[in-house]
């Protein structure tokens, strides 16, 4: 009985002593402030943001491989980038069109150009003659604005493509959700074109706005 | 990882990067835009960077635009990314006043290399701008309003942008007219005497309490008297919670479920949340049927079609009166209107008989001149 009450003696000390330890600890680290020279002061971060102008052509070749126009009534063939490869052999169906993306912190204008004309890129004359035209629409909703109305390209129809530089997009947004563009392509090659490979390199021209 | 697999693996990845390098063709500058005022005579240099995605691409740099001639650079070519400069040296006048615009282009060189088969390949260019202002001569104002929608009770901002474009300063007492709908001025707003320094931009605000204003539409008019009168029009909102039925279908068909749309338009500037509508369709003073239409939250001013479902087995032909009641919520106010419209019920015009008729008749004529064909052949043969 004796050894429990002096066992009982000792816990109270004990925790007695651990509380007063824990009051002290409390009141020394409020102090710290004041004990370390604790100081207050404002600062100023400053920084500019660059404007940049920024485009990328996210894909930029399209290639129906080699092919033939059929013999047939039907005296051209089509190839186009939104599926459809008419009246011809061999060639590949394309049904993507060239993605160009505004990547700056700027809206831009985009213009296109072509290096050749429609007969220096296909040539012949049977059917209606060469075609080479290009479309251009919005990839992502409310890419483009056309100066009228809102959503919309300014070429929103399959066009004759041109050496000339031709306005595409008047305010292609830089809006990272709404900045991308397509562009598709339609050819018409008639039968008597000269065989032999065909290329043409279409630019894309972007203004800052 | 054995040598095998390290040399198919690095093989891979060449094969990948070369394919990216292939697809993507991107070019970019910076700075993209630099504005100056004129002063007779002035000079700027300018450090700009060239970045693109090859690093052997070949980038030609050029100026383009009226001023052309006042620019030069200090490289016309650059290898995949770099950086050149450009010096602006102004003459000491430029005859015509306003915005000219110099470009500074940076334009991919096209690889002759042709590909085998019908290909169209692609390159950029892109160009920066540097914007000369040449003032006016004399004074020259160019002004700008803007406004805000607001809910009843809500203070309307009227900012006012003063561009001073001429070559003197201007001291002017600008004012905005709040004018109704129907061009009736309500109040006009003094901003005081204004002191506009030629080629700045002066920025001059005031607030609009509408406790006294129905709600509705506005025109806020700003002026500024220098000699000449500066002037900007723009309209602003006032809103209270209120959805305005604008339309309803007005004819159905009598075949079984039909759809019946409700067009809602909101005259609140805040959304407004779980808008529908319970309509009633009565034959003199009998209801027939009732139904309730889909739910819709509709943003500020948004115009938008809800729609409900019933049957029409039981109408017949004819014109019913109905009561359409669209109940909504705007910051838990719960609120509704009602509106009684006429509904016209139509049969659907029956064309079997019509249909059954041409086809008769044109097989009628099929087997004529199938027959008629085959007694002609017949003729021949004998």
């Amino acid at each position: 009985m004796k050894s429990t009450n002096l066992l009982m003696i000792v816990a109270v000390v004990a925790v007695s002593l651990a509380a007063i330890n824990l009051i002290v600890t409390i009141n020394k680290v409020g102090d710290i402030q004041a004990l370390t020279g604790y100081a207050t002061d404002t600062a100023t971060a400053n920084l500019t943001v660059q404007g940049a102008a920024s485009i990328t052509f996210v894909i930029s070749n399209i290639s129906w491989g080699s092919g033939y126009v059929n013999e047939s009534p039907i005296t051209f063939a089509v190839l186009d980038t939104v599926g459809n490869t008419i009246n011809g052999t061999n060639w590949a169906t394309v049904s993507t069109g060239l993605t160009l993306r505004n990547d700056g912190n700027n809206d831009v204008t985009i213009n296109l150009s072509a290096d050749k004309n429609s007969t220096q890129f296909i040539g012949g004359t049977a059917g209606n003659g060469p075609i080479f035209q290009w479309n251009v629409s919005n990839a992502e909703e409310g890419s483009c604005s056309n100066g009228g109305t809102n959503n919309a390209t300014n070429i929103t129809s399959f066009t004759d493509a041109n050496i000339t530089s031709q306005l595409a997009c008047w305010n292609l947004s830089n809006d990272a959700a709404s900045d991308l563009l397509r562009i598709d392509l339609r050819l018409e090659i008639p039968q008597d074109a000269a065989p032999g490979a065909k290329g043409v390199t279409i630019t894309a021209n972007a203004t800052t706005i | 990882m054995g040598i095998k697999k390290r040399f198919y693996l690095s093989l891979c990845l060449g094969v990948l990067v070369i394919v990216l390098m292939n697809i993507i063709s991107a070019i970019g500058i910076v700075p993209a835009k630099i504005d100056y005022n004129f002063e007779p005579g002035l000079e700027q240099v300018i450090a700009y960077s060239v970045f693109s995605s090859g690093s052997d691409k070949k980038i030609s740099v050029s100026a383009g635009g009226d001023l052309k001639e006042y620019v030069t650079i200090d490289q016309k070519e650059i290898t995949g990314s770099g950086s050149f400069t450009v010096t602006l040296k102004l003459p000491q006048s430029i005859e015509k006043p306003g915005m000219h615009t110099i470009g500074i282009s940076a334009t991919e060189k096209v690889d002759k290399e042709k590909s085998k088969g019908t290909t169209i390949g692609t390159s950029v260019a892109i160009t920066a701008i540097i914007r000369i202002f040449v003032p006016y001569p004399g004074r020259y104002l160019e002004i700008s309003l803007r406004t805000n929608d607001v809910n009843i009770g809500e203070l309307v901002n009227l900012e006012l942008s003063i561009n001073s474009e001429g070559k003197e300063n201007i001291t002017a007492n600008p004012q905005i007219e709040i004018l109704s709908i129907d061009n009736k001025t309500i109040e006009i707003l003094y901003l005081g005497e204004t002191f506009i320094q030629s080629q700045r931009r002066l920025e001059l605000s005031k607030t609009l309490n509408t406790s006294n204003y129905n709600p509705g539409k506005y025109i806020a008019i700003a002026s500024v008297d220098y000699g000449k009168v500066a002037i900007s029009m723009t309209n602003f909102r006032i809103g209270y919670l209120f959805i305005n039925i604008t339309d309803y279908t007005r004819q159905i068909f009598i075949k079984g479920l039909e759809k019946f749309d409700i067009n809602l338009e909101s005259s609140w500037n805040e959304e407004i949340d779980g808008a529908y509508a319970e309509v009633f369709i009565f034959n003199d003073s009998d209801k027939l049927i009732d139904f309730k239409t889909t739910s819709t939250n509709l943003n500020a001013w948004e115009e938008k079609t809800i729609t409900g479902y019933f049957d029409t087995s039981n109408f017949t032909e004819g014109v019913y009166n109905a009561n359409i009641t669209v109940i909504y919520y705007g910051k838990d106010v719960g609120k509704s209107i009602t509106k009684l419209v006429q509904i016209e019920f139509i049969k659907e015009t029956d064309n079997t008989v019509i249909y059954v008729l041409g086809g008769t008749i044109f097989l009628v004529v099929v087997v004529y001149f199938i027959r008629r064909y085959l007694l002609k052949n017949a003729k021949k043969r004998r």
